[in-house]
């Protein structure tokens, strides 16, 4: 019977694969009416503020260093914001749709398109764009900031390059709060961005990098139970490097912290999990949940093979993560727990970083073997299990390690235009969510920039784990005259070190500028930080002062007296603390909101008038201010004072964008999440079936699978010989739905839908009177409600409109129209609105 | 084989292997994976090619990328008995990359998160039994990753390999777990009464085992011989003893799942059994209701109890 069991267990389980397979497969084909129907999405009949809704739409695409973002739409790029004083400030709007560039129009790829006329257009400082506006086709020429010719060995010998590595590092910089930190709770965005930093080799940013180091120490970020092991790692990695450059000996107590972190949370087998075991519990028995998680141990034994180098020893955790992760040298992939080596054509980091870390080991050999299988398959790096960004920033630093160059450079070729569309016109980086996917996104550009600024970084080697020489500051034994050049270093005697030491041995030479480094970040720090104080930031001025002094050991007089100096201005220090208590909150709390506003008008607080001031400038929508889970929150669910920005933030950075999906709408409206409310109150114009608490007879829409004349979504299009449907409708059976409805004029000035678009690769694009006001991607089993912009609603009329969807794979699909203004009058189609 | 020993002789041959072996590498320098070849594709593309002459396809078994030589691997499995001249001849091969690459055509194990092995390979076990004597001697290579090669590929063999069971049961203790898991796979594959002596062997192994792959690897393995084998008693009677020690839930479980199998040949172990739930029942009070302890020994005793319903008493 048991056996019996198993068996009819087994052919379920066998039906349920041939499902899944078959669904896959399906998946796989291209939508059939996509050929045969045309894009779904109308050029011509496109409203201003269309509301796009869906997984693509989370967070705008950067369409290069022209200062717009927007999206991409069947093919055409669609825009949404133009930022202002930026090259496209002036000669474009938002809602221009972008067609062709450089006089062609837009073929297969039109990210890839723009990025390659980027890349020409960066020499005349001309882009020229083929756009529609109105309805109307016409050629605008943006001024783009005129750049060098870009090598042909890019990054290496390359200006351009080095422009955007200092771009990228300088935007960096500009986002770093005075106090050190970033807007972000990702601990590994804080290990890339301080490594992009040192990778650049210049001493302009050890201060940054200092403030980042401190503020990471004095907040005990150590402690932050979120992806520890990965943090840790990354972290970890940076702050390795940073001591072998600088010899700083304020960082070491933090680098021994993080090292013991690191060896206390790896498992017996010398890999490590996303974190440290929970006490009692068994360790990397199973994937991933609660086991070994190579991309993240992979980073843990890096930052262990550079706190090795700095003389940090934790022998017995680095010999087994030694022998965990080498035995896949040469034999296959690393996998993603303690498996068989692998044959797959994506790192998800774990190669690119075991490369980084042999090459800090000394393993040449090894290292430029893995280095030579991360420019392999470059096309698909970023694809597989969470692949996305990691993989890519990884492969494209470890692949330097190639000694084949051709081979690195035809990866760095492929990326190219896409990193040239990547790059915005401040400096920063954010990459199309359709290729590294909305997780790595979700933070804004501080990921991206950092990860990418580290390519155009490669050819200065200025990190170890690039190939920098062996640190005078770390446990190898120098020479005689640079140990006593070391004594001269710490004393900070750098005129006498640069005199009586060697600078013709490797370590002489190391050491001499480390010595001219220093000097120079000194100067600069000290001036920066009087500087800060003339504009009214002391909490800058006193950061700065306090670490260098820790770096110097107490010696730098100049530190004291700034340190009094930004004490002393102790109204502002407190306006500070106001500022960042409530700059998060001035949407969801009106008592911040009035706190920053009162910050703003006054006139003794320094940089922080200002400040709240540009807080308040930015509406909440738009995307240069909020996270993604909070824009969302924003557009979904209402501002809701039960939870608060900086609450969504936090539920955004603990489930990732996808927040949404994982929480079902009955959760959201039982915790007062969910704005549905009004479909009580409000008067349905057009009623959803799905709408809860409504007693309105389900309205019958006209249908159609075949296209009918373009005219289709027009009011005196004729539908007579359309099939009749109540919704929910299935985008299989029918592509082409509309149903007239009448409305008052009062019920125009306040609209919203109410729309469910479940289906994989479902799409529906939305239309009022002909004009497109909505698109929608993807969605799970789950209702949105959408408040129409006043240039939307403007479409409809007094008396009887037209409702319009254009369908495509949709597995289920309802819709409603609804208004809580002008009473109850509202009908739809020849039936009478009963509700009461 | 005196000739061989004529240096007169062995000269040509060995400049005209080193210029072969020159050759296939110059090719392979020529046409890294990311790298469109001369016909504007890759080389998987290429190597999935039915056209593109074996030979060259064997040669792919020296590239560097371990992607390379998995398609390689894979195409040359699809020719069958026609593969084998080349593959015996990359078992012998000093390119550790050729003869695991070799190894694997024949085991036709494909590793990703699990293993996954490809029972429809046309490398059947009489095929692949030519290849025998060649995967036992690669057993004596100082390098676990080639011994773990070859103990899978023997695992095809199937019967074949039982005569050097008795050199392959010691890989059942390693330390290292992939060749731990693959002397499980040639037991398995062996199957009973031929490994009934080792079954014992196996079933303390099961027991020490740490690592989860293995673990059910063993127990497959150590469930497939006992089904058929007439001579159980002592697995039976040091399963029974060792379940005590095992680690609760995902190591125990293994445990009873092999004694389940058994049914009421499993008579022996069910004290054993009882002794636990006695003693689980009593910890699982003792212990706080919202520990994770307390939920892994609610799992436990279920496990427990479940087998001792499954096992019939005497």
């Amino acid at each position: 019977m048991k056996e019996r069991l198993h068996r009819f267990r087994w052919s379920r389980r066998a039906l349920r694969f041939m499902f899944i397979g078959a669904v896959l497969s399906c998946g796989t084909i291209q939508p059939v009416d996509a050929v045969e129907h045309g894009p779904i999405f109308n050029r011509n009949s496109l409203s201003r503020d269309i509301v796009l809704e869906g997984d693509l739409f989370h967070l705008p695409t950067v369409f290069g260093p022209t200062g717009l973002t927007g999206w991409m739409l069947d093919g055409t790029l669609v825009v949404r914001e133009v930022a202002k004083g930026s090259p496209a400030d002036g000669h474009m709007l938002a809602a221009d749709l972008i067609l062709g560039v450089a006089g062609q129009q837009f073929q297969e790829d039109p990210l890839r398109a723009l990025g390659e006329a980027i890349i020409v257009a960066e020499r005349s400082g001309r882009l020229e764009l083929t756009i529609l506006r109105a309805g109307k086709e016409q050629s605008v020429v943006l001024p783009i900031r005129k750049m060098p010719r870009q090598a042909e060995e890019w990054p290496l010998n390359c200006n351009k390059s080095n422009r955007i590595l200092g771009d990228a590092a300088d935007f960096l910089a500009k986002r770093q709060h005075p106090d050190g930190s970033f807007d972000t709770r990702t601990r590994v965005i804080y290990g890339t961005i301080g490594l992009a930093w040192l990778a650049t080799d210049d001493p302009a940013y050890l201060e940054n990098c200092r403030r980042l180091i401190h503020w990471y120490e004095d907040t005990e970020q150590i402690n932050d139970p979120d992806n520890a092991n990965w943090g840790w790692g990354y972290f970890g990695a940076f702050l390795g490097e940073y001591y072998l450059k600088t010899g700083d000996p304020s960082v070491l107590k933090l680098c021994e912290a993080i090292s013991e972190r690191i060896a206390g949370s790896q498992y017996r087998c010398g890999g490590w999990g996303h974190a440290p075991v929970a006490p009692g519990a068994m360790e990397g028995y199973r994937y991933v949940s609660g086991g070994l998680m190579n991309p993240a141990g992979v980073a843990c034994w890096l930052a262990l093979e550079l706190f090795n180098e700095c003389g940090i020893e934790q022998e017995r955790a680095l010999s087994k993560a030694r022998n965990y992760f080498m035995r896949f040298v040469d034999n296959g992939n690393i996998p993603y727990g303690d498996h068989h080596p692998e044959f797959n054509t994506t790192g998800n980091s774990k190669d690119a970083l075991a490369c980084l870390a042999l090459a800090v080991k000394g393993d040449t050999g090894s290292a430029e073997l893995i280095g030579r299988l991360c420019t392999d398959f470059y096309k698909v790096r970023h694809h597989g299990h969470t692949g996305g960004f990691l993989g890519l920033m990884w492969g494209n630093v470890a692949g330097s390690h190639n000694p084949h160059r051709p081979d690195y450079q035809r990866m760095l070729d492929h990326w190219d235009p896409i990193l040239h569309v990547s790059r915005r016109w401040d400096g920063g980086f954010l990459m199309p969510q359709s290729i590294t996917g909305w997780q790595y996104l979700r933070e804004g550009p501080l990921f991206n920039t950092s990860g990418l600024a580290l390519t155009y970084a490669t050819p200065r080697m200025g990190l170890l784990m690039l190939g920098a020489p062996w640190s005078v500051f770390g446990r190898r034994e120098p020479p005689a005259d640079v140990r006593r050049g070391l004594k001269l270093y710490e004393a900070l005697a750098d005129d006498e070190l640069l005199k009586t030491v060697n600078a013709t041995t490797s370590a002489g030479k190391q050491l001499h500028k480390a010595s001219t480094m220093r000097k120079l970040d000194i100067k600069l720090s000290l001036e920066k930080a009087r500087r800060a104080l003339k504009k009214g930031n002391p909490v800058l001025a006193r950061s700065i002062a306090r670490n260098l002094d820790a770096m110097c050991g107490g010696k730098l007089p100049e530190c004291h007296d700034i340190l009094r100096k930004a004490e002393s201005r102790r109204t502002i220090l407190d306006a500070s603390k106001e500022y960042d208590k409530h700059r998060w909150l001035i949407y969801s709390n009106p008592e911040s909101r009035l706190a920053i506003e009162e910050l703003s008008r006054r006139r003794d607080v320094g940089i922080y008038a200002g400040l709240a001031r540009d807080c308040l400038a930015v509406s909440p929508e738009d995307s240069r201010w909020q996270h993604s889970a909070a824009l969302l929150f924003a557009r979904y669910f209402g501002r809701k004072d039960a939870l608060s920005i900086s609450g969504t933030q936090r539920l955004g950075s603990m489930k990732g964008t996808g927040w949404l999906r994982t929480l079902p709408l009955d959760w959201l409206r039982t915790n007062g999440h969910s704005d549905d409310a009004f479909l009580r109150d409000w008067t349905p114009l057009v009623p959803a079936s799905g709408a809860p608490n409504t007693n309105m007879p389900a309205p019958l829409w006209r249908c159609v699978v075949e296209p009918p004349a373009t005219n289709w979504m027009q009011l005196d299009f004729d539908d007579r010989d359309w099939e009749k449907a109540t919704a929910p409708l299935s985008g299989t059976s029918f592509q082409f739905i509309r149903i007239p409805f009448e409305a008052s004029g009062a019920q125009i000035d306040s609209c919203r839908l109410y729309l469910k678009n479940d289906g994989r690769h479902a799409r529906a694009a939305v239309y009022l009177n002909g004009i497109c006001v909505t698109w929608v991607d993807p969605w799970r089993d789950e209702y949105l409600n959408i408040t129409l912009a006043p240039s939307a609603r403007r479409h409809l009329k007094k008396g009887r409109n037209i409702l319009g969807v254009r369908l495509e794979n949709s597995r289920k699909f309802d819709i409603g129209l609804y208004s809580d203004e002008g009473g109850r009058s509202g009908t739809h189609g020849d039936e009478r609105n009963s509700r009461k | 084989m005196n000739f061989l020993r004529h240096t007169s002789l062995m000269r040509p041959l060995f400049l005209a292997l080193l210029l072969a072996s020159a050759s296939i590498h110059a090719e392979l320098e020529l046409d890294p994976p990311g790298r469109p070849n001369e016909d504007g594709h890759s080389i998987n593309a290429k190597l999935g090619r039915d056209d593109f002459p074996i030979e060259h396809r064997f040669a792919y078994f020296a590239h560097y990328s371990p992607t390379v030589r998995s398609t390689a691997a894979a195409s040359l499995r699809k020719e069958g008995a026609k593969a084998m001249p080349f593959l015996i001849r990359g078992l012998q091969s000093r390119d550790r990359r050729v003869v695991r690459t070799s190894c694997d055509t024949i085991s036709a194990v494909r590793a990703y998160v699990g293993v996954k092995v490809n029972t429809q390979s046309p490398i059947t076990a009489e095929v692949a039994a030519e290849a025998i004597p060649d995967l036992v001697a690669l057993l004596d290579r100082d390098d676990d990753y080639i011994q773990a090669g070859a103990l899978q590929a023997l695992s095809r063999c199937g019967k074949a390999a039982a005569p050097h069971l008795a050199q392959i049961a010691p890989y059942l203790t390693d330390k290292e777990w992939w060749l731990r898991v693959s002397a499980a796979y040639v037991m398995q594959g062996v199957g009973s009464p031929e490994t009934d002596p080792y079954a014992v062997d196996l079933a303390r192994a099961l027991l020490s085992e740490q690592h989860v792959m293995c673990l059910n690897q063993m127990t497959a393995a150590l469930r497939s011989i006992a089904a058929s084998s007439t001579n159980i008693v002592a697995t039976v009677s040091i399963i029974g003893e060792g379940l005590a020690d095992m680690e609760i839930n995902t190591f125990r479980r293994q445990g009873l799942s092999v004694l389940e199998g058994l049914g009421d040949r499993a008579t022996a172990a069910r004290p054993h059994i009882q002794a636990l739930v006695d003693e689980g029942q009593k910890a699982f009070k003792e212990t706080e209701p919202s520990s994770p302890m307390h939920r892994e020994l609610r799992e436990d005793l279920k496990n427990l109890e479940q087998a001792l319903t499954t096992i019939p008493a005497e």
